[in-house]
């Protein structure tokens, strides 16, 4: 059997949360402390991944990378760079596709997080990065770690993007998806099904991972909310 | 010593602010949504003025026209949130810790144990605030601010979060902490106890505006305006129209009677008077100066704290209601809508010339 | 308010009165012909059905268009059609009753009906300026050629590439080369991005994805034809419309479209 889809799948997702987890609660942090107008018009940009069909973000995937376009172009050229049609170009796909998912959850998180812990930290002269990781991080931890589990299973889980901009060459591009899907439509069956499994099962520690780690924190609230 | 003096536009207001301070308890009274908090805010540098200048012990905060305007991290206010804005993620202990600056470092240990001793808080160091009493948090956020040395300490509405019955024991424990301060302390609230048990002066703040610096007691027997008056407590007032100036002889014609009072004022508009001034005639009672007809509407309180709301010849709706407090041992008329007569000593009125 | 009320009421009797006019052909009710089509004969399919509509008042052509995989399992699955044209004989000689290929003992085509609509030819396309220069089939082994795309065994064109690969010679050598998409327009995406150097797609899909043309598989290399069989289904609730629609796939108006995107007439 070809274990390949499974490890190049690990990675891509792996690699894909990583990125994920920075840029997610990044934006997250500097869109929810824009006016109402702006933050209302970068949801809907960051958003927009989760409505479009994948194999439609899969396409501007191509656009914006392919050897025709200006970036995908300039590399080819310069550096003999191709970067679709490879394993790693999955890893642009991923973080397109979940990066909605845990932009919006830490959004959430950082939404309900009460503003005057962050007060009380200047004021004490807390510089705002320690802030950041010291105070707002750790209380917003829960919210942050659901936003994580969504985009590691959705980066997992990818299929669309993913085969428009990496191909499916067994052996050097297939992930668990692209590989269900091939299997499934010639007619392997069996096979298919193997490698659902297989993926239900790295789901499933995956998320009992994440609950463990979850629930060794005790429950935290917001300043605000300890009084009701 | 503090000195404010800015601008802000808010929603419904422009909040204008001009006070001193310097080594007193400064309270702030205002009515809710009156920018109290908002003049904390600016003076901590959480929030913004439109224009004007912050100073403190010297070192400008914020000075529009040469457009300095220090972080809050850098201005070394201690200011006490009204929910306490405790870090729930961390214990006691490593609360009271982030108080402490990097370049007072040393001992830091040290500091906070002491801290703990003061403030009552041994046997809780290891808590999350979540498990802490409303009393014990409020004493682990001072406990934070005073490891910071801060050179202004600003409370926000200190005693509002706080259960009846724990309010005078933190009341006295902020006097105790006052006391031991020496430095100059803000208070902003809506209620006028915390104003009297616990400040020295006091600035009246309406519509945005404040009134000029008084002492509490000043505030008290004269406040400067209508809304000051409503906000240091008085509830009875009449428009009034001047009979005799020199004889303080006057109308007050929401109430409908003639009074007279040494404290008559050439520019007064309105008079005042406590409902605790007024006391209630019994029949043989002699008294014959500033005496009012009133008809009793409702009768409410219990024990110590009976009240009465009555009407008076000049009507019984709007300021023609008087509001009477009983003082203990004091005769009730008997019976709803009982006509009765009251008096106001001369010198418990007060003159607004607004 | 009431002027306006009669005045549409007025307006609509005009109106149905001017409807009834003789038909050319026989009149018949409104029909609905359900036309089930691979996905390759979309465009060409849709503007004959605008032709065989204007030809036929009364009749609404609805078509489905999919791989033909997929159409022939939802024929089986009991949908509702009247017409079927596959890309592949493969999937109507499923679906015939005393066929060799149906090994289910399916029974779906109405006897006598089947017919070969066009015929297509499998072609190799490259980017824009051919980067790799690839010329011929055989190019494919080069080691210039890095990345080629075809469709993966389910889609007809695939199959054919892996044929006339295979009869080439060089289908084992090339596989760590080639990416499968699931469907042609995976494959004409990846040909015009340039993400891939080549790939094998029908003359057709070369034509609407306005790709260059290098090479033309003949019968030395792909021993089946690539022909387009229609038939009308045993389930059909109007097969004499169904069979005029089969008919008329089959005249010069028809053709005129089919040819001109790159299909030919079979014999």
């Amino acid at each position: 059997m070809d274990w390949f889809p499974l490890w190049n799948s690990l990675r891509i997702a792996a690699i894909s949360t990583v990125v994920i987890f920075i840029t997610g609660i990044f934006a997250a942090w500097r869109i929810a402390k824009l006016p109402r107008f702006l933050k209302g018009l970068m949801d809907v940009i960051l958003t927009l991944p989760l409505v479009l069909p994948p194999t439609v973000v899969g396409f501007f995937l191509l656009k914006l990378f392919g050897p025709y376009s200006a970036i995908g172009g300039f590399l080819i050229k310069s550096a003999n760079i191709r970067l679709v049609m490879n394993w790693y170009s999955a890893i642009f796909a991923s973080v397109v596709v979940a990066f909605p998912l845990m932009y919006r959850t830490a959004r959430g998180a950082f939404e309900s997080f009460d503003p005057t812990l962050r007060f009380a930290g200047q004021t004490l002269g807390i510089p705002n990065w320690k802030i950041f990781w010291k105070i707002v991080l750790p209380t917003c931890k829960q919210g942050i770690l659901a936003g994580t589990v969504l985009a590691f299973a959705r980066a997992l889980g990818e299929y669309g993007a993913t085969s428009m901009i990496s191909g499916y060459t067994p052996g050097r591009t297939a992930t668990i998806s692209t590989t269900v899907y091939h299997l499934w439509r010639t007619g392997d069956d069996a096979q298919a099904y193997l490698w659902v499994l297989i993926n239900v099962l790295i789901s499933f520690v995956v998320l009992l991972t994440i609950n463990y780690l979850e629930s060794r924190q005790s429950p935290n609230q917001s300043a605000q909310e300890l009084e009701r | 010593m503090l000195k404010a003096n800015f601008k802000k536009q808010l929603h419904t207001f422009e909040l204008d602010i001009d006070f001193q301070a310097d080594l007193e308890v400064l309270g702030i009274l205002g009515p809710s949504g009156c920018g109290k908090s908002m003049t904390l805010k600016c003076i901590a540098g959480i929030e913004t003025p439109d224009s004007g200048y912050i100073e403190l012990d010297g070192v400008v905060l914020y000075d529009s026209a040469r457009k300095i305007n220090l972080s809050p991290q850098k201005r070394h206010v201690g200011y006490l949130f009204q929910h306490y804005a405790l870090f729930p993620t961390m214990s006691v202990e490593q609360n009271l810790l982030t108080g402490i600056r990097p370049d007072q470092a040393k001992d830091s240990r040290e500091k906070s144990k002491q801290v703990l001793q003061t403030l009552k808080l041994e046997g809780v160091e290891k808590k999350k605030p979540h498990l802490l009493s409303g009393g014990q948090r409020q004493r682990v956020a001072l406990g934070r601010i005073l490891l910071n040395s801060p050179h202004i300490l600003m409370l926000d509405e200190p005693l509002s979060a706080l259960d009846q019955f724990l309010k005078w024991r933190v009341q006295l424990d902020l006097l105790e902490l006052f006391e031991r301060w020496q430095k100059t302390v803000l208070l902003v609230t809506h209620n006028r106890e915390e104003i009297f048990q616990l400040c020295d002066s006091v600035t009246v703040l309406t519509d945005g505006k404040n009134d000029a610096k008084q002492t509490v007691t000043e505030l008290f027997s004269a406040p400067q305006s209508l809304s000051a008056g409503v906000l240091a407590g008085y509830r009875n007032f009449s428009k009034i129209e001047i009979i005799d100036l020199e004889k303080g002889l006057f109308t007050a014609l929401d109430w409908g009677v003639t009074l007279d009072s040494p404290k008559l004022t050439q520019n007064a508009l309105h008079c005042g008077a406590f409902s605790q001034s007024l006391k209630v005639l019994g029949e043989t009672d002699q008294e014959t100066q500033n005496v009012i007809p009133v008809a009793c509407l409702h009768q409410f309180g219990k024990m110590e704290n009976e009240s009465l709301v009555c009407s008076t010849p000049g009507g019984d709706t709007g300021n023609s209601i008087l509001y009477i407090e009983l003082h203990k041992g004091e005769t009730l008329p008997p019976g709803k809508s009982e006509s009765f007569h009251v008096s106001i000593p001369a010198q418990d009125l007060i003159f607004f010339n607004g | 308010m009431k002027s306006i009320f009669a005045l549409l009421t007025i307006f609509t009797l005009i109106l149905s009165g001017c409807q009834a006019q003789p038909a050319e052909t026989d009149p018949v009710e409104d029909v609905e012909l359900y036309v089930f089509a691979a996905a390759s004969l979309t465009e060409t399919f849709e503007e004959i059905g605008r032709l065989f509509e204007a030809a036929n008042p009364g009749v609404k052509v609805i078509f489905t268009f999919d791989s033909s995989g997929t159409l022939k399992t939802q024929i089986e699955e009991g949908a509702t059609v009247d017409v079927f044209v596959s890309a592949a004989q493969k999937q109507i000689n499923e679906l015939e009753a005393g066929n060799a290929a149906n090994t289910a003992g399916l029974d779906f085509v109405l006897a006598g009906s089947r017919v070969n609509i066009v015929e297509n030819k499998v072609t190799l396309a490259v980017p824009t300026g051919n980067p790799t220069d690839v010329q011929t089939f055989a190019d494919l082994a080069s080691d210039a050629v890095s990345v080629i795309a075809l469709g993966n065994a389910d889609v007809p064109v695939g199959q054919y590439s892996e044929e006339l690969l295979t009869n080439l010679g060089i289908w084992e050598q090339i596989q760590p080369k080639v990416t499968f998409g699931s469907n042609v327009k995976e494959v004409t995406t990846w040909v015009s991005e340039g993400v891939a150097d080549c790939g094998i797609v029908y003359k057709t899909d070369a034509f609407s994805a306005g790709l260059e043309v290098v090479d033309e598989a003949g019968p030395d290399l792909l021993k089946t034809p690539v022909v387009y069989p229609g038939a009308v289904m045993k389930t059909s609730q109007n097969p004499t419309v169904a069979q005029a629609f089969l008919d008329f796939l089959r005249s010069a108006e028809a053709q005129a479209v089919l040819t001109g995107v790159g299909f030919s007439i079979p014999e």
